[in-house]
């Protein structure tokens, strides 16, 4: 009796297993196909044989180089920047007193889940004034609305849950703030601050709606939009779309090898809970 | 945002002891600048008639009530609903199963797990393309697949006729957004204590009984809350139907946010686009309000 009921747990499994890596399996595959086997009318599970083109294609034929470098800058800058930020603002209010403190982890929260959807639309009209439009700068300045709430959310709930002995030992000592945070805190928290740091990164790697009103230049766009851009044809390029959704989801894929554990944690409800 | 002295604080304001509190506040301005401020600015602009480059004059309620009178703004409500309910719906129950499945003590579970949340993890862009290029009409890998199982007999247009399109989207949406529910529901079935699983044994409850009695009240807060949660992100969600449809076929896969961004970007309609943008507006406040109340009921 006990043994069947695993066996049904194992097959939904394996079915949950085959949903989700098929498409995954199945972008890996397209990527290192030639022209007409993609456009094969008998599509092949395995490729004949591999190769690189669609990939050298994207930087030779749409410009897909700026646009990595774009996106590699962008998102750095923003998730280092986050992080400084957070931990600041995360400290202040967990171990700070002052009028409205108890209203803050509300106001990072309601920033996080407010739908990027209603702002858009007035976030060009702003960059537009200030002269921030079709500029990767005017991306930094934009991204932070995201990263920020989240990253603060996060730590605010981390220093919650994070006694404060050995700050308040340290400050009887006679420690600054500036030594308390860099030499205390931390060092403890760098595994929480490093997964924010990854998932700040990742929300802005993966920002679509803002890159694509904010941009029109070819030479300022990050990935996203540049991959988007190149659904606009008669003959979609299949192959080389699918090789630049693997340089997509790269850097995810690396960090997931080495801390799936620590992305898996962060992107749960655990870190909206807290 | 005033300092009240404490031990360490007895310096003025601008001081690198209270270095942290000026981040905070300038933190707390910056986001109030482009949420708070550019959200009451936008529905000012959806009082006015203005477009990408043309003056504005006031115009009041006139582009809602152009809009209830136009039939894609009603398509674009309707099926931003549709998408909305059926999306959550669907992860809530496909991502409940998965969070059961993966509490099961199956071997090489941490690995499986890890597997199973990469969807979630992956740019929107990524899985967006992939599906697009799996369901299509000319080499799309699901159609071959359906046609060589004898499923089907001729392709399916899953992208091109309305019916399908609208399914295809939320399916898409569906198969990226379950992990979130997998791994949050996950966590609260692994906070239950397991003495109430002995209790259960004990008093001689079978598994379905053990799961309505146990599984389910114990784990209903974090369900509700990523259900919540869900809801507001997907009823403003763009990216899967703008890289999917545009939209399209027909207009049958509009949301707000689609419909938004065409008519202030490509129609150029800029006050009409922010007052289809600003529709969710009521859901999303509404949605917050509930979410705050669960979180911060202690």
């Amino acid at each position: 009796m006990k043994k069947q009921k695993n066996t049904i747990w194992i097959i939904i499994i394996a079915l949950f297993l085959l949903g989700t890596m098929f498409p995954i399996y199945w972008m890996l595959v397209t990527s290192f196909k030639s022209f007409q086997e993609v456009y094969n009318l008998i599509p092949r599970l395995i490729p004949e044989k591999l190769l690189w083109s669609n990939y050298t294609e994207l930087f030779t034929k749409y410009t897909f180089g700026p646009a990595l470098i774009n996106s590699i800058i962008v998102s750095t800058i923003v998730a280092v920047g986050t992080i400084v930020i957070s931990l600041y603002s995360a400290y202040a209010v967990s171990r700070m007193e002052f009028k409205g403190k108890t209203f803050m982890p509300q106001l990072f929260l309601m920033a996080y889940l407010i739908p990027r959807t209603i702002l858009f639309i007035p976030i060009y009209l702003l960059l537009a004034k200030i002269g921030l439009l079709n500029s990767i700068w005017g991306l930094m300045l934009v991204y932070p609305t995201i990263t920020i709430p989240y990253a603060t959310w996060v730590l605010i709930s981390y220093f919650q849950g994070t006694p404060k002995e050995m700050e308040e030992a340290a400050e009887v000592d006679g420690a600054t703030r500036r030594q308390v945070i860099w030499q205390i805190i931390f060092p403890i928290a760098k595994p929480s601050l490093v997964s924010t740091l990854i998932f700040s990164f990742t929300l802005c790697w993966s920002e679509y709606i803002y890159a694509l009103v904010l941009i029109n230049d070819k030479f300022e766009r990050t990935i996203t939009v540049a991959l988007s851009s190149m659904l606009v044809a008669d003959i979609i390029p299949w192959g080389s779309l699918s090789a630049g959704a693997v340089i997509c989801a790269l850097p995810i894929m690396i960090v997931y090898i080495f801390a799936s554990k620590h992305i898996v944690t962060g992107l749960s409800m655990g870190s909206v809970k807290g | 945002m005033a300092v009240t002295h404490n031990s360490l604080s007895k310096t003025k304001f601008f001081s690198w002891e209270n270095l942290p509190l000026i981040i905070l506040l300038l933190t707390t301005l910056y986001l109030i600048v482009f949420q708070g401020i550019t959200t009451i600015w936008s529905l000012g602009i959806s009082t006015t008639n203005k477009t990408i480059g043309g003056n504005s004059k006031f115009i009041g309620l006139g582009n809602y009530l152009k809009l209830f009178a136009n039939g894609t703004y009603r398509g674009a409500m309707w099926f931003t609903a549709v998408y909305a309910v059926f999306s959550v719906g669907l992860k809530l129950v496909l991502g409940f199963v998965m969070a059961l499945a993966l509490n099961k003590p199956i071997k090489g579970r941490a690995v499986i797990r890890a597997l199973l949340f990469l969807p979630w993890a992956l740019p929107t862009l990524t899985s967006v393309l992939s599906w697009r290029w799996m369901l299509g009409d000319v080499g799309g890998i699901v159609n071959h697949l359906l046609m060589t199982f004898k499923l089907i007999k001729a392709p399916v247009g899953w992208l091109g006729e309305p019916a399908l399109a609208k399914w295809s989207v939320v399916m898409v949406n569906v198969w990226r957004g379950t992990p979130f529910f997998g791994i949050s529901i996950l966590a609260a079935l692994q906070a239950i204590p397991s003495a109430l699983y002995e209790v259960g044994d004990i008093e001689g409850a079978n598994g379905l009984q053990k799961f309505r009695y146990i599984t389910l009240p114990q784990s209903m807060s974090v369900v509700l809350l990523v259900t919540l949660i869900s809801m507001i992100w997907t009823l403003g969600d763009f990216s899967v139907i703008w890289l999917m449809t545009r939209g399209g076929p027909a207009n049958s896969t509009h949301v707000f946010s689609t419909l938004s961004y065409i008519t202030a970007f490509q129609n150029l309609q800029l006050a009409r686009g922010v007052a289809i943008s600003m529709s969710i507006l009521p859901f999303s406040i509404l949605l917050l309000i509930v979410i705050m109340k669960q979180i911060f009921k202690k």
